[in-house]
């Protein structure tokens, strides 16, 4: 996390695609977005929401951690001192005890993904004893596998981004309220540092290796005059599985365990559509959006909503969402007269294998949104 | 100096122990002999058979212990390297997948191909082994060829030798004792996967004799794909980078008629062959010591080794593997035996032996560790055809790991042909 606010800090396209400084205004919740200007908090930079769709639904994520060039990833142990367990509430944590990240963001092997073992410290022992996942090793106290948990290790002034005076982080479209996350101090390699938490379950591993199982993200991208593909500036799609292999969302209770580590395709639509020309789906209540789509990829595909379609509650829900066919939008019965490229079955159903480019590279970070779910 | 086109076949005793392993030459000027043996051990690990400590949580889990501490053969291989699930990152040895079950095993049936012309100044060697296995999904076996080469003696009047194909090692001493019928005790150093691989390449050893003194010079010198390390964490077969890793040895010796001395010094420098990256490199640094009087025989042998961090494409032996890990280890052993002398029986040598090693390894991101080892055990031969040995090995967790129950009894009954 801390190499991708440094990366804003000096305009890198990941470091901005990720993170807003502190002070400086948040893209989607100002114009063409939105109307006006809004900036993240003063006092903290914030990990940018970004709008997303994933199973048809609409869905938000963040970005801790981008990967290039690296094939796997694998959860690292996350050690939580207790003093036993309770046959109702479970593990009952160690008084005045801090977490033990078992790798410090330092080296390569660190990940924010981590298999969490619940340390059985003796009554008497000093909280501040087990401060790396050596001296846990050294101590024998007894482990007890835990849940699998999302957390990211950085600077202690950082969020998911909030508006300023906000209470709480927003979807940029739907304005649903997401969870506040705010660091937590832990301990790594004998060093206190600071930690964002998304949670218990927030991805799934393999069993026998413990590597964090994938999902393909789609940038959904025209092919430019010199061949080469040019991702349009739409929500990506989070996919349930890996590459060719869709999967039921996995979403217990609505809390998402796919999405946190995401395989980066480009989609190229230009060889898919055919005959259609795709749409994308904007109100002509967000007129400055729908002028600066315009001109990027032309009115053909950003055709006016039908009025049944601007009379929909629910329209912000398909705000930049792709279709197969634009001229959908103008249908009245909207939205069902439309193929939308909102799922990992949807794209790679109605596109030919040739569609799909490889970008080599993973990203990281929890939805924080799915479904009506900020989790 | 010994003279002539046929150094080789006159001197093979002297040439095989400063130029790795070769058979004794035939009793004929020429033609086609086939060598070999076999290896069938017995063995017994404490534990599951690996150095992972149960309590152990830590990933990858071969950085943090030493996967190779439960050898059962000479060849290296360990009573097991299941990890429990836990990720590892292919700094493991070979598996005879035993686990704490004590079992008998072929470790290794051998056959050596040897052709020396008889007008020409060449010897052809082929050595393919059949290694019988049993993993996790069944059959394991496999079917190396270890070495393939031909070597040529350009000039009657130098011990000078040229060889291309796979060869031994040139780093230090412990690569002369690779096979199980020529290895006194049964199991590799803790630092032989440091300086024993069998590469693919070039190779020029060349010696000169002082008689003035009792004394020779020799270097040994190769250019290979994939350095000394054995095969598992660097491959030979190919050259994965497109650079050769350069290596040699330069070494002394005093042959007095009471006591031999043979000191030597030993570098490689490189790329890293787990990888493809030609700006990744690695280096080893060696001494080496043998002195031998009146029976009794003393090695020492001690290896420096750093290997710089590269990026996610390691690949080796083992299969494709994740990050290449900056990585940096010392270790060093010293051998003791004493060949008691015997009658022209059947009991043609008693060899008891007593080795001690330490070995120190950092991998990024990790503490770094020490582990000690003793070995005990003897060697008995019988006739010019059977050996029989029996080892204890007791591994120790010195510092920056976890205790683990590793320690390992095996034995080898060797026949060879």
């Amino acid at each position: 996390m801390s190499a991708l606010i440094d990366g804003a800090r000096t305009n890198t396209a990941d470091g901005a695609a990720s993170v807003t400084l502190r002070g400086q205004p948040l893209r989607f919740l100002s114009d063409p977005y939105t109307a006006g200007q809004q900036l993240q908090d003063p006092d903290r930079d914030g990990l940018v929401v970004q709008p997303a769709f994933a199973d048809t639904r609409p869905a938000a994520f963040v970005t801790t951690e981008i990967w290039d060039g690296f094939p796997r990833v694998w959860a690292q142990p996350l050690y939580v001192p207790v003093t036993g367990f309770d046959p109702v509430t479970g593990p009952v944590r160690f008084p005045d005890s801090l977490s033990i990240f078992g790798c410090a963001p330092g080296s390569r092997f660190y990940s924010p993904y981590w298999q969490t073992y619940f340390v059985t410290v003796p009554a008497g022992t000093d909280p501040n004893a087990l401060r790396s996942a050596q001296e846990v090793v050294d101590s024998g106290f007894p482990l007890t596998p835990g849940p699998l948990r999302y957390a990211t290790i950085g600077p202690q002034q950082v969020e998911v981004a909030r508006a300023t005076g906000a209470p709480a982080p927003v979807h940029p479209f739907t304005l649903d309220v997401l969870q506040a996350r705010l660091p937590t101090q832990a301990w790594a390699d004998g060093q206190l540092v600071w930690a964002v938490d998304f949670g218990a379950d927030r991805f799934r591993v393999n069993p026998a290796n413990n590597v964090v199982q994938e999902v393909a993200l789609f940038r959904l991208a025209l092919l430019g005059s010199d061949g080469q593909p040019q991702a349009l500036d739409v929500p990506p799609v989070v996919g349930t599985g890996p590459l060719g292999t869709p999967r039921a969302a996995d979403a217990p209770n609505g809390f998402p365990r796919f999405g946190a580590l995401r395989h980066e395709y480009y989609a190229v639509l230009t060889n898919a559509a055919g005959q259609f020309t795709p749409g994308i789906f904007v109100s002509a209540s967000r007129p400055e959006l729908r002028q600066q789509l315009i001109s990027q990829v032309g009115a053909a595909m950003v055709p006016v909503p039908s009025g049944a379609a601007e009379r929909l509650p629910e329209r912000e829900q398909y705000t930049l969402r792709v279709a197969l066919d634009g001229s959908c939008f103008t249908l009245t019965d909207f939205p069902n007269s439309c193929t939308w490229f909102d799922t990992q079955q949807s794209i790679e159903g109605n596109l030919p294998t040739t569609a799909f480019i490889d970008l080599k590279r993973f990203s990281s970070g929890a939805l924080v949104f799915f479904d009506g779910v900020a989790p | 100096m010994r003279a002539g086109v046929l150094v080789l076949l006159c001197a093979p005793s002297a040439l095989a122990q400063a130029d790795a392993y070769s058979p004794p030459a035939a009793s004929q000027p020429s033609g086609l002999q086939i060598n070999g043996y076999a290896d069938v051990g017995f063995a017994a690990a404490q534990g599951n058979g690996t150095s992972f400590a149960p309590g152990d949580t830590r990933i990858p889990a071969d950085y943090g212990v030493d996967p190779f501490a439960t050898a059962v053969n000479s060849r290296g291989d360990v009573a097991s390297t299941d990890s429990g699930g836990r990720f590892t990152n292919g700094f493991l040895p070979r598996s005879m997948n035993i686990g704490g079950q004590a079992s008998i095993f072929l470790s290794t049936f051998d056959v050596d191909l040897k052709y020396v012309p008889s007008t020409v100044p060449l010897l052809l060697f082929g050595r393919v082994q059949f290694l019988p296995r049993y993993g996790g999904s069944g059959n394991d076996t496999r079917v190396i060829v270890e070495q393939a080469f031909a070597k040529i003696a350009p000039f009657s009047s130098l011990e000078l030798a040229f060889s291309i194909g796979k060869f031994d090692s040139v780093f230090g001493i412990e690569y002369l004792e690779n096979e199980a019928n020529l290895r006194t005790n049964i199991t590799p150093s803790l630092i032989a996967r440091y300086t024993t691989g069998q590469s693919l390449g070039l190779k020029a050893f060349y010696r000169i004799q002082i008689p003035g003194i009792w004394s020779a010079v020799s270097l040994n010198a190769a250019v290979t794909n994939g350095g000394t390390l054995v095969e598992t964490l660097s491959p030979p077969d190919i050259s994965l980078v497109g650079r050769p890793i350069g290596s040699a040895r330069l070494g002394y010796e005093l042959n007095l008629p009471s006591v031999e001395v043979k000191a030597g010094v030993s570098g490689e420098y490189g790329p890293r062959n787990d990888q493809h990256d030609p700006t990744v490199r690695q280096w080893l640094l060696g001494a080496d010591l043998r002195v031998v009087f009146k029976g009794l025989s003393l090695s020492a042998e001690a290896v420096k080794v750093h290997q710089d961090e590269g990026a996610a494409d390691k690949s080796n032996g083992l299969g494709p593997q994740t990050l290449v890990s900056e990585f940096v280890a010392r270790g060093a052993y010293a051998t003791l035996s004493y060949t008691l002398p015997v009658s022209d029986g059947a009991l043609r040598k008693f060899i008891p032996y007593l080795r001690y090693e330490r070995r120190r390894a950092q991998f990024e991101g990790f503490p770094a560790y020490t582990v000690d080892r003793w070995t005990i055990g003897f060697r008995v031969d019988l006739w010019e055809e059977l050996i029989v040995k029996a080892e204890g090995l007791l591994n120790g967790e010195v510092s920056g790991l976890p205790k683990v129950d590793n320690n390992v009894f095996t034995s080898s009954f060797v026949y060879q042909f």
